[in-house]
């Protein structure tokens, strides 16, 4: 087990390095001086040679590139040139926003996925199967940002249940806050759900033709109780994987999102950074990405291992 | 003769395929006495294994059954589900053929073994593991107490296949199917697993249906053989008479392909030829209303392939289904 884990933790960090860098390469080539933007058009070519200085813009690209590692590793991820505040401190208050609405929405997912999946494959051909492979293939196929719309135009504008955008943080209360991403969470978890719901659904099936599905039968289980006590844990495995994959989608998705409910998260954030040439924010922003979806990654594969003894055992 | 056990009276089971349904079993019969091993011989695809599925109630979903199955006096078929689970497991027991993928690979195998016993006899878990430990010990599997935690791809095929045995025995059935127990084992463990299984039927009292397309298996195990082809029963008899006279022209055929271990031949003298069945079995839609071996039989005439020919005596409780067997012998 402490062979795979640490296989699993050297992966984690060589992605993470191969992440780092390339993203440090594509803004050293991307066309734009951080400098100009920020003195604008009216700065003297003196004042603009005394700024890149200021901003360590002069370094070498290798040296640049390994004090930005060397301080991320201390926590220190620079600062905003547009701002002029520390990076981290951006971040920390949008991440307290796009986190939770990744998980909320993660967790839409799962659940709507998972027992809508389950429960056509225990039906499989019959009218409740073919209904929800209907309803999960008109899922798939909605853009989540006119889904985002429609939300708003039946839940805050008709019903008026909801707020239409906006955040009011956490300081009100746990709960004022997860009512203001229950929208924007549900648009995002739309499409993800109805491909958990599919996948899940086929795995079920692909597991309940499987040799030891009969064996249990034979033991005189019932075809419920086959499917919760033996199908169920083997048809979770390309389940887990996929929903690792859907972790990094909702992030993304979560960018065009709060664009539509106006919220003020990562999505937000990462627009403006780059219209401003704001690099450091960039770099900081694209780095904590990665580091969120490999460590979902990572936390699949440890799932992996507990699900099944064969990977555990192969690996070690 | 014995009490009879489970006695199985024109029993027809018909898939669906695309073009209407397809005969699976054509309405065979065979008993099984109470501690007596029937040995069920046939290739791939002549309903061996349709046959355990019909008599367990786990048909493929669309299968459609018909005839009678009476085992212990009651009548199986059309039976509800509840009580076909109630039965399996329980008075009926079943081994798969695969025992790797016949075990649950994500659950240890002292699980497995207790699930029954849990299900029927309400055992809570701490007794039912007692038990499988007995049973493991039972079928040979060594260190047994240790090997309740191990998953089944710890084991070997040997072992894998004893814990199905094991698995099957829990709640000491009155019939034990074993479905190709040795197939997909060496020839080394095949006969101490065919020993095990002849062992637990002495001693247990149960009555055994050996499905094999192993001759050498079934002749080692069983009392009593029904040799099938094509959803058919085309011969049946007591063991020592079939294997020693087999009457019907596909029988004969089985039984002159199984390549013998003679002296002489081991000595060195010239290798005789081995004999096969010209052909292959034809799929389920292939099949015509009269016998199904007409299309590989070398004595085939006109009236084979009008109606499936009864089974008619041709010693004491041995029986052929061929309508020239006057001819043959």
């Amino acid at each position: 087990m402490s062979v795979f884990l640490a296989k699993r933790l050297a992966t984690m960090v060589a992605t993470l390095l191969f992440s780092s860098l390339v993203v440090f390469l594509v803004l050293e080539i991307l066309p734009g001086d951080p400098a100009q933007v920020l003195l604008g058009v009216d700065g003297t070519p003196e004042q603009l040679a005394v700024l890149r200085e200021k901003m360590g813009l002069n370094a070498p690209a290798a040296a640049r590139y390994f004090s930005w590692i060397g301080n991320m590793l201390t926590g220190d991820f620079g600062t905003s040139y547009a701002y002029g505040v520390p990076v981290w401190s951006l971040l920390e208050e949008r991440l307290a926003l796009t986190v939770p609405l990744a998980l909320v929405a993660m967790a839409m997912t799962a659940l709507f996925g998972l027992v809508l999946g389950v429960w056509a494959a225990a039906r499989h051909n019959r009218p409740g199967d073919l209904a929800i492979m209907g309803i999960s293939q008109l899922g798939i196929s909605i853009p989540n940002f006119w889904f985002a719309l429609m939300l708003i135009l039946l839940f805050a504008v008709k019903l008026g249940w909801f707020s239409a955008g906006g955040f009011p943080g956490w300081e009100d209360g746990v709960g004022e806050g997860l009512k203001a991403l229950l929208l924007p969470a549900l648009a995002l978890a739309t499409v993800q759900a109805a491909i958990l719901a599919r996948i899940t659904r086929s795995s079920v099936i692909d597991v309940l033709q499987e040799d030891f599905v009969r064996t249990a039968r034979a033991k005189g289980l019932g075809r419920r109780a086959v499917l919760w006590r033996h199908a169920l844990r083997n048809a979770l495995i390309p389940v887990i994987t996929v929903m690792g994959l859907q972790f990094a989608e909702l992030l993304v998705g979560a960018i065009v999102v709060e664009q539509v409910f106006t919220l003020p998260g990562m999505g937000r954030l990462v627009f403006q950074s780059i219209a401003n040439r704001d690099l450091q924010v960039v770099k900081g922003i694209v780095i904590l990405l990665a580091f969120m979806v490999v460590a979902v990654n990572f936390a699949v594969d440890l799932l992996y291992a507990l699900i099944d003894p064969r990977l555990k055992a192969s690996d070690v | 003769m014995a009490e009879v056990l489970l006695s199985v009276r024109n029993l027809r089971v018909d898939l669906p395929g695309p073009g209407g349904p397809l005969p699976a079993l054509r309405g065979i019969d065979f008993e099984i006495a109470r501690g007596g091993t029937l040995g069920l011989v046939g290739e791939s695809g002549s309903g061996k294994s349709m046959t355990a599925l019909a008599l367990m109630g786990l048909l493929p979903e669309g299968a459609k059954l018909s005839g009678s199955i009476r085992f212990e006096g009651r009548e199986l078929v059309g039976l509800p589900e509840s009580a076909l689970c109630d039965l399996r497991g329980n008075r009926i027991a079943m081994t798969f053929q695969e025992p790797m993928t016949a075990l649950n690979p994500v659950q240890p195998i002292g699980r497995q073994v207790a699930e029954s016993m849990m299900l029927h006899r309400g055992f809570s878990r701490a007794v039912a593991e007692d038990e499988a430990v007995r049973l493991l010990d039972r079928v040979g599997l060594p260190d047994p107490r240790r090997r309740l935690a191990s998953y089944p791809y710890q084991l070997s095929g040997g072992q894998r296949q004893r814990v199905m045995i094991a698995l099957a025995l829990g709640c000491a059935p009155a019939l034990l199917i074993a479905d190709e127990p040795t197939t997909a084992l060496d020839a080394t463990i095949q006969g101490q697993v065919l020993a095990l299984l002849r062992e637990l039927v002495e001693e247990r009292g149960m009555a055994l249906l050996l499905i094999s397309h192993d001759l050498n298996a079934v002749a080692a195990a069983a009392t009593d053989v029904a040799v099938m082809y094509g959803g058919a029963i085309v011969e049946r008899g007591p063991a020592t008479s079939v294997f020693r006279a087999p009457a019907h022209p596909y029988a004969k055929g089985l039984i002159a392909a199984l390549p013998a271990l003679e002296p002489e031949r081991l000595a060195g003298a010239p290798r005789a030829r081995l004999q096969a069945i010209p052909g292959s079995v034809p799929d389920l839609a292939g099949f015509g209303p009269g016998c199904t071996f007409a299309d590989r039989c070398a004595w085939v005439i006109g009236a084979c392939r009008a109606a499936p020919p009864p089974l008619v005596p041709v010693s004491p409780g041995h029986s052929a289904a061929c309508i020239r067997l006057g001819d043959l012998s």
